[in-house]
């Protein structure tokens, strides 16, 4: 099936095409139009059927048990180019400043290209620009292509169709980008366009730290019940009797911190309530810590 | 999930927690000498409370199938009256030969006064004395940023520590990286009140390091929770860490740091020459 300008039917969808033309070419474009990508695709419910869901548990299950390590990304890449009758493929992670793809694991990459595949800016290449635009991109054949989707280099390969997936977490976090490709000319259906899309997000969900989305799912309610217990503690000491200590003093002054945009709060909180004398004390008054610094005598 | 209780008060605790342990997957628990909750009125008190560590609770902890090891010393809650500490210090290498002693902790400062800046230089040179790993006490609440502070710069000014061979205990968000930086491994202890909870722990481990650092409960007759570790290890199985990277700061971990004493060995281990 080709991701072409024309509207696609399920009927279209559903043809596999042999071959495809030299030099042919195809990003799926985001947006309107008749093209759809992959994902968009399944959210139309034109593919309704992720292929492989014991693929993608077996891969899960790897790196929940091994973490994503390279030993198991490799393992991982085998397992996918296995799936789609693949000869070479690569992993690649997006890095901390979301600038460059590094790879992390390559099955068929000759050494006489492995430095221009360790490293590739986002937007450059066909990892590059699946990464940059989070949708796949595929070329036919990779010896005959000169649109400059792919860079010369990928020529090296000996590859014909191949196509790069971003890997995307909740859909557009991008941790990463994963190819594959075939020694023959070949264009990748939107039902394996889907699957390398489904085994991205499976991927990336343990190629970086929680999101925002599962940070809060899996805390919010309980944090909130106990902000909640702060705030009935000052209401409790407001109501009461007679006169507060340096404590509530010290409490209400390291709330501020709460306050602050880096995440670091809870370090600055702990610090304020912190005694910030550095010379040990003449001798200990007892053996208690009441939580937050009397002060100096 | 198997895990090792680096720093657990078990003379404080009942068989049902040892049991509750071993079928959690802990595989040894290690107890440092600890204040008894009263200042114990003289050093006799001491050498019957290091013959319960090397001798009676071993035995305990062995009916549960759990290897048992401890360290020695005069906790800084005791460390004010330096007589007092001299005294429970030249009993100390006596025990230093029992089969399962690790070294001398939990040594430190309590209320960073300077009598117990003192008994720590004490403690500090019968372990490079003798050769022994070191566990250091951090103060509690407002006292442990300065306590922290001074611990790291004494330990750092004697060129014969080795600081791969001291933890420095009970960190929190604003004392471990002074711990971490400085070369030491660090603990990070699970209270229910006091110091971290296991989210706060992994915040530290995720922001920090995972490598020489060591998850403990500390458990002793006060709020605390024998099996906070498993828990923190079950925390980090929600947050999406592999079982790969639990066992290693639950079990590898304590495990890489207290198989520098030759008396530390689980089932499996290979022999330390030496």
């Amino acid at each position: 099936m080709l991701l072409t300008e024309a509207p696609i039917t399920q009927e279209k969808m559903a043809t596999k095409l042999a071959g495809c033309a030299p030099g042919v070419w195809r990003i799926a474009k985001r947006g309107g139009g008749g093209n759809m990508t992959a994902p968009s695709l399944l959210s139309a419910g034109l593919v309704s059927v992720i292929p492989d869901p014991q693929l993608l548990k077996t891969i899960d299950g790897v790196l929940r048990k091994e973490g994503a390590t390279d030993e198991a990304l490799l393992r991982i890449l085998q397992l996918v180019l296995s799936r789609f009758d693949c000869a070479t493929g690569t992993i690649h992670q997006l890095d901390q400043s979301g600038v460059w793809l590094e790879l992390r694991a390559q099955v068929g990459i000759p050494p006489v290209i492995m430095d221009k595949v360790a490293r590739i800016p986002v937007g450059k290449g066909m990892a590059g620009i699946a990464a940059e635009r989070k949708e796949p991109v595929q070329v036919c054949n990779l010896q005959t292509d000169d649109s400059g989707v792919a860079k010369p280099a990928a020529k090296e390969t000996h590859m014909a169709g191949s196509i790069a997936a971003p890997i995307l977490v909740e859909k557009t976090i991008l941790r990463g980008a994963l190819g594959v490709a075939k020694p023959v000319p070949y264009e990748f259906t939107a039902d394996e366009q889907a699957l390398l899309m489904e085994i991205g997000a499976t991927i990336g969900r343990h190629l970086g730290g929680a999101t925002k989305q599962a940070v809060l799912d899996q805390y919010f309610v309980g944090v909130r019940a106990k902000l909640i217990e702060v705030a009935a503690f000052l209401d409790r000491v407001d109501r009461a009797e007679g006169e507060g200590d340096y404590r509530i003093a010290a409490f209400r002054e390291a709330l501020k911190a709460l306050d602050g945009s880096e995440p670091a709060r809870a370090r600055n909180i702990l610090l304020a309530l912190s005694d910030p004398t550095t010379a040990p004390v003449a001798a200990a008054k007892g053996k208690a810590a009441s939580g937050a610094w009397p002060g100096e005598d | 999930m198997r895990y090792i209780e680096p720093h657990a008060h078990m003379v404080s605790r009942t068989t049902d927690d040892y049991a509750a342990m071993v079928t959690a997957g802990c595989e040894a628990v290690c107890e440092p000498a600890f204040w008894a909750g009263f200042d114990r009125s003289s050093a006799k008190g001491f050498h019957d409370y290091f013959s319960q560590l090397t001798d009676y609770e071993p035995q305990r902890a062995a009916k549960f199938g759990l290897p048992h090891f401890c360290w020695l010393c005069i906790n800084p809650k005791e460390s004010e009256d330096v007589a007092l500490a001299d005294e429970v210090l030249a009993m100390i290498p006596e025990f230093l030969t029992r089969p399962n002693v690790l070294g001398i902790g939990e040594i430190g400062l309590n209320k960073n006064s300077r009598n117990e800046m003192t008994v720590l230089e004490k403690h500090v040179e019968l372990a490079v004395r003798h050769d022994q790993l070191i566990l250091v006490h951090t103060p509690h609440l407002e006292d442990k940023l300065k306590g922290t502070r001074l611990i790291v710069d004494l330990l750092k000014s004697d060129r014969r520590i080795r600081p791969e061979r001291v933890i420095i205990d009970h960190v929190e968000e604003h004392t471990a990286a002074l711990v971490l930086d400085a070369g030491f491994w660090a603990g990070i202890t699970l209270y229910p009140d006091s110091k971290c909870t296991p989210a706060r722990a992994i915040d530290i481990v995720e922001t920090h390091s995972a490598n020489r650092v060591w998850l403990n409960c500390a458990c002793d007759w006060g709020h605390s929770d024998p099996l906070a570790v498993p828990k923190t290890g079950r925390e980090m199985r929600k947050r999406g860490h592999s079982e790969a990277a639990i066992d290693r700061l639950l079990f590898q971990n304590p495990h890489r740091f207290l198989r520098q004493c030759p008396n530390f060995s689980l089932p499996g281990d290979v022999p330390v020459a030496g």
